[in-house]
């Protein structure tokens, strides 16, 4: 689409029509605003990790940080837990989305084949799971008896794929043409030679896109490690932060104790150090959701 | 469609399949853990005791293992810290805490549990649960004898302070499940902005009427001095002083509301629903002229609080309000010097870093017409404390539990090692009583506050006598809170009248609905069944009090 | 997809031919790699299914599912015969409605118009800027909402004022509540929903869009009738799904905003099971509400399912 885009651009530079002005002011309008939007608040995200309690207290809005105070982030880091939760993080994440990703995609494939028997009953049997569940009590049951408490797999197998992702996956291979099937099993390539070598490399959208959810899932997913894990080797970030950040706040009136207040500055640091690694992922992925793909397949 | 159906038909007999087979391997699985409490305090937890005992008649010298859950938010604590080497030296038990996320409290302490799972000592928050664990076989006897007999000192003191009711709090169906402690509980007291009554020459208030002048004063006359029209004299923590006023207790909690599960127990010994009384209408009356002629910062409706710890009050602080209701601790340990910081609690720390001018002065509650006057209180009868089955079964556990109970009563030195911790590394000595050290330590992890009782009478007598002093010196009479007796009539319709109430006061303080509205939502809300969960609660305090005083 | 239908007509006849065993050999290789996905869904969505059972019981955590007591509908009775069950349950459907009527589509305009961007470094900030929002948690996200709109503070309140208008408390006003609640969620979801449009847009065959311009199409053009169409397989699915969330309120989202001031247009069902739990454990109560909500969203899902196929030949299954 990049390739193809930029002689259209240049052809209409040549004579810009009314039209092209409104759409332009209107898409970069709604983009603008989506951004000022959303980059102020989140100035004040971070002008507070980094401010003294004098300025996060005061009302009104602190967009630019006056006054530097990084005792929040310092609080957080020098704890022993932190950076090594980090690393389970990455290596969950990163096992995690890989193995998502691939079972996501050999389970959407047959799916999206129209001609596969049973196939909607095994749709049936994939919906009803995102809307009904046991609940907690007996996953814990169900995880204890497979001794995966303690274990890194607990915070793989049983968040494997979620029924979305394997929906999304499987309507975009069926909006592929089946001629490129076709015309591949025609010179003798077999079902798993046409996922790997014709679905796939047309698939890189939507196989960010999964990445992409199955990545902040397993970023953002604390439950499990306080249900399943007591180890202190294998907690992860979220739930690292999660404690810090509960250790000895109470409203409870009764306890009567003057425990240590954690400051919105900490909580703040909390939130961008944990976002930092997500946020950069993400110009990672993005190329594969502007490259056009469909150009290289057809000619090929 | 006919086709459709059938692959719908195939795809259930797929799912139906994989439901029966999994059913027969998780209800293999579910015997296992249910079989153990359904044979009462036996099967597994009796394997486990078994198991136990050759332990311990094999080893008798390991220590015994005893696991805490104290607080919402405890954590996990440290074996190498010094706190809780000293504990389990002392008692010869290996101390464990237990970690549940304060957010799913509840949920993540039944999966817990479901798993067979259980901590050996659980503090109940609310007594209402008590019926749950026990029925759930979850929270086992403890014989009051026992308790006697193991921790005197204890019992000594719980029976000086003995309000009548004491012992029977944890009775339940003729068995007793736990201990309670008598807490000193200190009311709420009143902050001024001390600075804006010298500036506009005013005397700290007395009465509801002087407080009317006052506070009009700080929104008529600019008491911040910046020629705008901008401040406020009070906003909804205050409201319990003005419901005081009137003989009533008044709860708005962390969250701008009013907590109507939390009754008052009348003069009479009777307990009844504060919000429902007619002298609440002559309150909510006054609420409502304050918040017509602005007294009252038209914004309590999102809360004085903004986030962060909840009983700083941002509009207190920022100068928007003049007046706010916390413990005096939040503010100040003492008024010895309030110039020195040692002196100076969380709140009174931020307050002053937004505004190092701000002055702050306590005054007494409002009295209203009627001579009547106070602030809210936590329960004088608290901390209610129960063994779990599997500590009951096991009499090391029991005698472990109960030592450490006594010792808090009888030595102040380890009372003040549970709750404060070691002095230089945890709290500071100062001519005012110990003061926390905030930074660089984990008090919970480090094993501070995870095997406490709280501010029991015997601990803020000896341990903090100076911050209770002043506590009480600061503050008047309190509406104490009320520990409900568990009943189903008002469990079940609690949430109804909290929601009914919440909304019919906010509108009646606001003015969307008419005062006389109060005679219509008295009604409905008896008829929602409030009226027999009153009834049913009057009938159960009384059949304590009855039992005890056999 | 669209080919669906008419392979579909050919494919039982063969399958009746083969029977159940001669399919599963026939399609082998299809349902070998079917094998761990499937067996993902059995073992840990269809494993603990039998939990479902706890609605119907008063349960006891420690005694288990065979020791608890049986109760039939009684936790379900106890929902539909609250004063306020009609209240809250009407509450939620319309917050859910509105939702429906300007999340859903927003990510959707969003995408075309990132797609309409050419300054290619920009369009990457956008995007990357535009799905943080999604990483905060409501409380925080809530209290920058509340400060914004606060009478006496917030920005919006003192144009109004210069203006010469009266402020208005957003937050607390039964009026606006609603709107507040839908604006919030739309900043907060928009860019992290139009992440799959995107995805679906690099879809698009670019020779379709030079054949539109040697007809002689605008952009308008262009994007109505090639951009638009390529996108309509995704919009179908996403709509799908999000007509099964009508009854799960964000209680994240609703908690943080709501005051006694707006129970009457805000307290929805997951806000008011919070309430009713602040006494007991409920974990039999809590189970029977979300069975209820899940039933509810199953149907409706088989529904719009149904007549998405019979309008445009694009469903889920």
């Amino acid at each position: 689409m990049k390739k193809e885009k930029q002689p259209a651009a240049v052809r209409r530079k040549r004579k810009r029509s009314a039209e092209d002005w409104i759409v332009d002011i209107l898409a970069y309008g709604i983009v603008l605003l989506l951004v000022v939007s959303i980059l102020l608040p989140f100035m004040q995200v971070i002008t507070i990790s980094m401010s003294p309690a004098s300025v996060v207290n005061k009302t009104g809005f602190h967009l630019i940080p006056t006054e530097f105070d990084f005792s929040g982030y310092r609080q957080i880091a020098t704890d022993d837990n932190f950076w090594h939760s980090y690393l389970v993080t990455v290596l969950r994440a990163a096992a995690g989305t890989a193995s998502g990703v691939l079972v996501t995609l050999l389970t959407a494939y047959p799916l999206a084949k129209t001609n596969l028997p049973y196939r909607k009953g095994i749709m049936m049997f994939v919906v009803f799971t995102m809307y009904f569940s046991g609940g907690m009590i007996p996953k814990y049951l169900l995880i204890k008896n497979l001794h995966l408490t303690n274990n890194f797999l607990v915070y793989i197998l049983p968040c494997l794929i979620t029924g979305f992702a394997l929906i999304i996956t499987r309507n975009f291979f069926m909006s592929l043409p089946p001629a490129l099937e076709e015309s591949a099993k025609i010179d003798g390539a077999t079902n798993i030679q046409v996922l790997l070598k014709v679905y796939l490399p047309l698939s890189t959208p939507v196989m960010a896109t999964i990445s992409l959810w199955y990545c902040v899932h397993h970023w953002n997913a604390w439950m499990d490690n306080m249900l399943y894990v007591t180890k202190n080797s294998l907690y992860v970030l979220q739930y690292v932060i999660q404690t810090i950040l509960a250790n000895g706040q109470t409203a409870d009136m009764e306890m009567m104790s003057d425990v240590i207040v954690h400051t919105e500055t900490m909580k703040m640091a909390a939130l961008v150090l944990s976002l930092i690694p997500i946020v950069c992922t993400y110009p990672f992925l993005q190329k594969y959701f502007v490259k056009g793909m469909m150009v290289g397949s057809v000619k090929g | 469609m006919k086709k459709t159906y059938k692959r719908l038909m195939a795809g259930m007999l797929v799912s139906a399949i994989a439901i029966t087979s999994l059913a027969g391997c998780s209800s293999s699985n579910k015997e296992e853990t249910t079989k153990a409490p359904a044979a009462g305090e036996a099967g597994k937890t009796q394997a486990a005791k078994e198991e136990e005992k050759e332990t311990t008649a094999a080893e008798n010298q390991e220590p015994v293992t005893l696991t805490w859950l104290v607080g919402e938010t405890s954590s996990e604590v440290d074996d190498n810290a010094e706190v809780v080497k000293m504990i389990e030296e002392r008692f010869h038990i290996d101390m464990k805490a237990w970690q549940v996320d304060a957010k799913n409290f509840q949920e993540n302490l039944n999966v817990r549990f479901a798993g067979g799972e259980m901590p050996d000592v659980l503090v109940v928050n609310n007594l209402s649960l008590l019926p749950t664990y026990v029925d759930g076989g979850i929270v086992g006897e403890l014989p009051i004898e026992v308790i006697r007999e193991k921790a005197p000192n204890y019992a000594k003191v719980a029976d000086e302070y003995d309000d009548g009711t004491l012992w029977s709090t944890m009775i339940y169906n003729g068995k007793n499940y736990g201990v309670t402690n008598p807490m000193d509980a200190v009311p709420m007291a009143m902050f001024w902005r001390k600075d804006w009554l010298d500036k506009l020459g005013l005397e700290v208030p007395k009465t509801l009427d002087e407080y009317e002048e006052v506070l009009t004063a700080f929104v008529e006359q600019d008491p911040d001095g910046n020629g705008k029209k901008d401040t406020a004299g009070m906003a909804e923590r205050a409201f319990n002083a003005v419901f005081g006023a009137y003989g009533l207790r008044c709860v708005t909690g962390g969250k701008p509301g009013f907590k109507v599960e939390e009754m008052q127990l009348g003069e009479d010994n009777v307990p009844f629903f504060p919000y429902i009384h007619p002298d609440a209408k002559l309150a909510l009356a006054k609420l409502h002229d304050w918040y017509e002629k602005g007294i009252i910062d038209k914004e309590f409706i999102t809360g004085e609080n903004h986030g962060g710890y909840t009983w700083l009050s941002h509009s207190f602080m920022n100068g928007r309000i003049g007046l706010t209701c916390a413990q005096p601790y939040h503010y100040l340990n003492t008024d010895r010097d309030l110039t020195d910081e040692k002196t100076w609690g969380v709140c009174m720390r931020e307050l002053k870093g937004l505004d190092p001018d701000a002055e702050i002065v306590i005054g007494p509650a409002p009295v209203g017409p009627d001579g009547k006057s106070g602030t809210e209180g936590w329960n004088l009868t608290g901390r209610l404390t129960c063994l779990t089955t599997q500590a009951a079964s096991d009499p090391r556990k029991v005698d472990a539990f109960l030592a450490m109970l006594d010792a808090y009563y009888a030595d102040m030195e380890y009372a003040k090692l549970a709750n404060y911790g070691l002095e230089g590394i945890h709290f500071e000595q100062t001519p005012d009583g110990p003061v926390r050290l905030m930074e660089g330590v984990e008090l919970r992890r480090e094993g501070v506050l995870q095997c406490d009782f709280g501010s029991t009478v015997t601990f803020a007598k000896n341990v903090t006598p100076e911050k209770t002093e002043f506590g009480h010196k600061v503050t008047g009479n309190g509406y104490y809170r009320f520990n409900i007796p568990p009943v189903q009539e008002f469990s079940d319709v609690i949430a109804t009248l909290d929601t009914l109430t919440e909304q019919a006061y906010f509108d009646m303080i606001t003015g969307t609905k008419p005062l006389d509205y109060f005679d219509t939502f008295v009604e409905e809300f008896k008829k929602a069944g409030g009226e027999a969960a009153e009834k049913a609660v009057q009938e159960a305090y009384a059949a304590k009090v009855a039992a005890i005083g056999n | 997809m669209k080919t669906e239908k008419k392979k579909g007509a050919a494919a039982p006849s063969r399958k009746s031919h083969r029977g159940f065993l001669g399919n599963l050999v026939y399609y082998k290789e299809y349902y070998l790699m079917l094998i761990p996905g499937l067996l993902f869904f059995l073992v840990f969505c269809y494993g603990p299914m039998y939990g479902l059972a706890i609605a119907f019981q008063d349960y006891y955590p420690l005694k288990g599912i065979g020791g608890s007591a049986w109760v039939g509908f009684k936790h379900f009775k106890k929902l539909f015969s609250d004063p306020f069950f009609v209240s809250v349950l009407k509450n939620t459907l319309i917050i859910s409605f509105y939702k429906i009527l300007v999340c859903f589509p927003a990510p959707i305009l969003l995408c075309l118009a990132l797609n309409e961007i050419r300054h290619l470094r920009f369009k990457k900030l956008a995007q990357s800027v535009s799905y943080l929002p999604h990483f905060i948690s409501w409380v925080v996200v809530s209290g920058i909402i509340i400060e914004f709109l606060s009478p006496s503070r917030g920005p919006i309140n003192i144009l109004l004022q210069e203006l010469g208008l009266e402020p208005i408390f957003f937050v607390a006003e039964p009026r606006y509540f609603r709107g507040v609640l839908v604006i919030s969620d739309l900043w907060k979801s928009i860019g992290w929903g139009s992440i799959v449009y995107l995805a679906a847009v690099t879809g698009v065959d670019p020779t379709l869009y030079e054949a539109a311009e040697m007809d002689g199409a605008g952009r308008v053009k262009k994007i109505l009738h090639v951009t638009l169409p390529a996108l309509v397989p995704i919009i179908t699915v996403m709509f799908i799904m999000e007509s099964g969330k009508v009854l799960n309120d964000s209680f994240e989202q609703v908690y943080n905003f709501l005051t006694p001031s707006t129970y009457q247009v805000g307290d929805v069902i997951s806000t008011f099971v919070y309430r009713m739990g602040i006494q007991k454990m409920q974990y039999s109560f809590t189970t029977a509400v979300d069975l209820f909500k899940n039933i509810v969203s199953f149907i409706l899902v088989m529904a719009t399912n149904y007549m998405a196929r019979k309008t445009n030949d694009y469903a889920l299954w």
